[in-house]
């Protein structure tokens, strides 16, 4: 598992600042989510749609990830066609505006969030007055949720290694309650830990930033890009 | 469980954003900064345990222990739910980021509701099967009042998720049952000193 996968590279997006990406994912993924009609959408998901391509990102990471976020929306291309009150046609239109919503929001994630490391991210959400205890749960959970899966792994051979198979009964059900027992007894261990280092380190309440320093030329044009496609879509609209 | 992006209408999401909200302040302000790392530790823990696909019959299903960890957390379960949402958002697009708030609040509030539940049951084991299939079957009905305020065509469909996680609640029952009998056992002070969040 890879928190930050699409986060390495040298495209346009992965240069830009996260103070800048973070509200005009925002500004967009909105206007997105509130907009009724179909054609600025369809303009929507075709700017999103850009912006992965010039995110110069692995194709096949892509996918995979789209692949998630249209399994839910597969289920209402089933059912609400089928049963919308009067015709077909407004199920599938109703079918159609949620799929271009989901996807265009989907790329803008990826292409304006997913291209920055999540401690950027948080660090920028911070500088816009996130708490400071919100911004250390993501950085720790950043670390931790490796560290707990590794250790899950572990436990799931050991379980193998004693002929444990998991099958539809409650012995299996009672085996994962306890599995899952001994990883929060885990994650109790590893939080006393990182504690005493937090201490260690002189820990007095705050978390350091991990900010780029300054807003560069690119970052300013790409804000007012936005800003004008903003004005523009709500102007179609 | 989770609703993806562009299904909700824009007063369901703000007012699931709102009460999320709130719930998030109110639960930051409760913890101490040296309960953040366990909390943080834990919401890392039961991300992981999310992730193990569980049979159910011919199908399978995704843990989601909203009444253990209301349980062991109690008000802690709003920021670690969102930032456990936000993470499964981010990370593998499941749920949607615009329906973050809708989302949080529909799985933290039933396990709220099992906190103060499990304190009342005296025989814990049985504290926890209800608390198991309480949270899910809660966060189900919120799931369908979500989808049903948003759209009224949604009934069938939001009927058809519904219905499709009643095992899912019972199989959380009898985990959630084990687990915690099983940290009682063992480490009785994390869910009896609870009250400390």
């Amino acid at each position: 598992m890879h928190i930050d996968e699409f986060s390495l590279g040298d495209s346009f997006f992965h240069l830009l600042d996260e103070r800048v990406k973070i509200p005009v994912f925002t500004l967009f993924s909105l206007h997105v989510a509130l907009i009724s009609s179909l054609y600025p959408l369809l303009l929507y998901f075709a700017a999103a749609f850009f912006f992965c391509l010039f995110s110069k990102l692995n194709s096949r990471k892509v996918l995979q990830r789209l692949y998630a976020v249209n399994i839910f929306i597969l289920f209402f291309w089933i059912i609400i066609p089928l049963s919308f009150p009067g015709d077909t046609r407004g199920g599938v239109e109703v079918a159609l505006s949620i799929t271009l919503k989901a996807n265009a929001i989907a790329f803008f994630v990826i292409s304006l969030i997913g291209t920055s490391a999540l401690v950027n991210n948080v660090s920028a959400l911070q500088f816009f007055g996130m708490p400071g205890k919100l911004a250390g749960m993501f950085y720790f959970c950043n670390k931790y949720i490796s560290v707990l899966h590794s250790d899950y792994i572990k436990l799931k051979e050991a379980m193998k290694m004693k002929g444990f198979i998991a099958k539809t009964n409650l012995k299996t059900y009672k085996t994962m309650g306890t599995m899952l027992g001994v990883l929060l007894l885990k994650s109790r261990i590893h939080s006393a830990t990182l504690y005493d280092a937090m201490l260690c380190r002189g820990f007095k309440g705050r978390f350091p930033s991990f900010l780029r320093e300054k807003l560069k030329i690119n970052d300013i044009v790409f804000t007012m890009g936005s800003a004008i496609f903003v004005s523009f879509m709500l102007w179609i609209q | 469980m989770h609703i993806s992006d562009g299904v909700l209408s824009p007063g369901v999401l703000a007012a699931g954003t709102i009460l999320a909200a709130a719930g998030i302040s109110l639960g930051l302000k409760k913890i101490s900064y040296r309960e953040i790392s366990t909390l943080a530790v834990m919401t890392s823990a039961f991300f992981v345990v999310s992730l193990i696909h569980i049979p159910v019959g011919p199908a399978g299903a995704h843990l989601i222990l909203n009444g253990l960890a209301g349980i062991i957390l109690g008000w802690g379960i709003f920021p670690a739910l969102f930032t456990g949402l936000l993470l499964q958002a981010l990370i593998f697009g499941h749920g949607g980021i615009t329906a973050l708030g809708v989302n949080t609040l529909n799985m933290a509030l039933p396990g709220l509701l099992c906190w103060k539940l499990f304190s009342l049951i005296k025989h814990k084991r049985a504290a926890g099967f209800v608390a198991g299939v309480l949270s899910v079957f809660v966060s189900v009905v919120l799931l369908y009042i979500s989808l049903s305020l948003s759209r009224q065509s949604f009934i069938p469909a939001a009927r058809i998720i519904a219905a499709g996680h009643l095992p899912v609640a019972l199989l959380e029952g009898f985990i959630t049952a084990a687990a915690v009998s099983f940290i009682i056992k063992t480490s009785p002070e994390m869910i009896m000193k609870n009250n400390a969040y």
